[in-house]
């Protein structure tokens, strides 16, 4: 059995936040709602810009990735998935994910499928200029049955 | 907003907050909501070799440590930090921002010793709630072999109904796990 130690420290945290002056939980809000605002132009063209190096990296891959192409597409996918859902695009957010999700199990089993890298980059372009007339659960299910046919269970 | 009382205030104004995120992105999404917060002494490090050095060089109330996924520098650097010895800093509370993680580091993020994983992408009102939510935190700290952080039982429902206490009170350290 391995020796366990309990320590008790002073939540410094705790203490300082009902200090005396400060903001509203509203003002707090209703600001960190503004400033988001003020970056929404320049988080959206990284946005754009992502999108783009993962469609270079994914035709400079062909069918056969490296680990470092692999990665590369995984990452920004993630970057995507970190900020989309901030700007009010859940949905390509969700399809950034989703590619995430597919690279990864792919990566486990070493393997590679075009088709199935090219479905989430159409949803990716759909996503960041969505239409009315889009239907987005029908895509992001679709998406899902497409990595679920690779063999992993949706996360 | 659940869980938010809109007219509590809250002072961040002298907090010291370490920001890791190597997500350009993702930085600027955070310290712009943490300047709505009020918080005037955020730290921005782009690499773990950067918020080590913040770490050791002042103390610090709040980590927000961004984790990218695909590699493990955030669990290494909460790693790092709880078995640190650095005092107060070891104890801060961390919160993970976590994107898609691997597989393979999905056991890495659980155990890294973080007080609570935030899933991205971050809304001001969940961190806030989590924020305020972690200021009240009491949970003492476990260390042991495989582990260092807060404790993660954090549902203590007694025992049985109809049942009395068995356990004795843990006195003093060590507790012998089971």
């Amino acid at each position: 059995m391995s020796r366990v130690k309990v320590i008790h420290r002073e939540n410094r945290l705790g203490a300082m936040l009902v200090q005396p002056g400060g903001i509203t939980v509203e003002h707090a809000l209703m600001k960190a709602h503004e400033n988001l605002e003020s970056i929404r132009g320049s988080a959206l063209k990284a946005v754009d810009e992502q999108i783009a190096r993962i469609e270079a990296a994914v035709h400079e891959a062909g069918a056969a990735p490296s680990p470092d192409q692999r990665e590369t597409i995984y990452r920004l996918a993630n970057e995507i998935h970190g900020v989309a859902g901030v700007f009010g695009l859940g949905q390509l957010g969700e399809a950034a994910f989703s590619l995430c999700d597919l690279v990864d199990h792919l990566g486990e089993t070493g393997g590679w499928s075009t088709q199935a890298i090219a479905v989430h980059l159409s949803a990716l372009r759909l996503f960041r200029h969505p239409d009315e007339t889009l239907d987005g659960q029908a895509v992001l299910a679709g998406l899902h049955q497409v990595v679920e046919r690779d063999g992993r269970p949706r996360s | 907003m659940s869980g938010l009382n809109l007219n509590t205030r809250i002072n961040l104004e002298k907090a010291q907050v370490l920001v890791l995120d190597e997500s350009q992105e993702g930085m600027g999404v955070l310290t712009q909501v943490l300047a709505a917060f009020g918080v005037r002494n955020a730290h921005r490090c782009r690499t773990m070799d950067e918020a080590r050095k913040v770490a050791l060089s002042r103390t610090l109330d709040l980590m927000l440590v961004g984790a990218n996924g695909h590699d493990s520098t955030s669990y290494d650097f909460v790693r790092w930090l709880r078995r640190s010895g650095l005092e107060p800093n070891a104890f801060a509370p961390v919160m993970l921002i976590s994107g898609h993680t691997l597989l393979r580091n999905v056991q890495q993020a659980r155990d890294c010793g973080a007080n609570y994983v935030i899933a991205k992408p971050v809304s001001p009102d969940v961190l806030l709630e989590r924020i305020l939510f972690v200021a009240k935190e009491k949970r003492p700290f476990i260390q042991c072999d495989v582990y260092f952080g807060p404790d993660r039982r954090v549902h203590d429902t007694g025992p049985p109904p109809g049942m009395a206490e068995r356990r004795r009170p843990a006195e003093s350290p060590p507790v012998a796990a089971a």
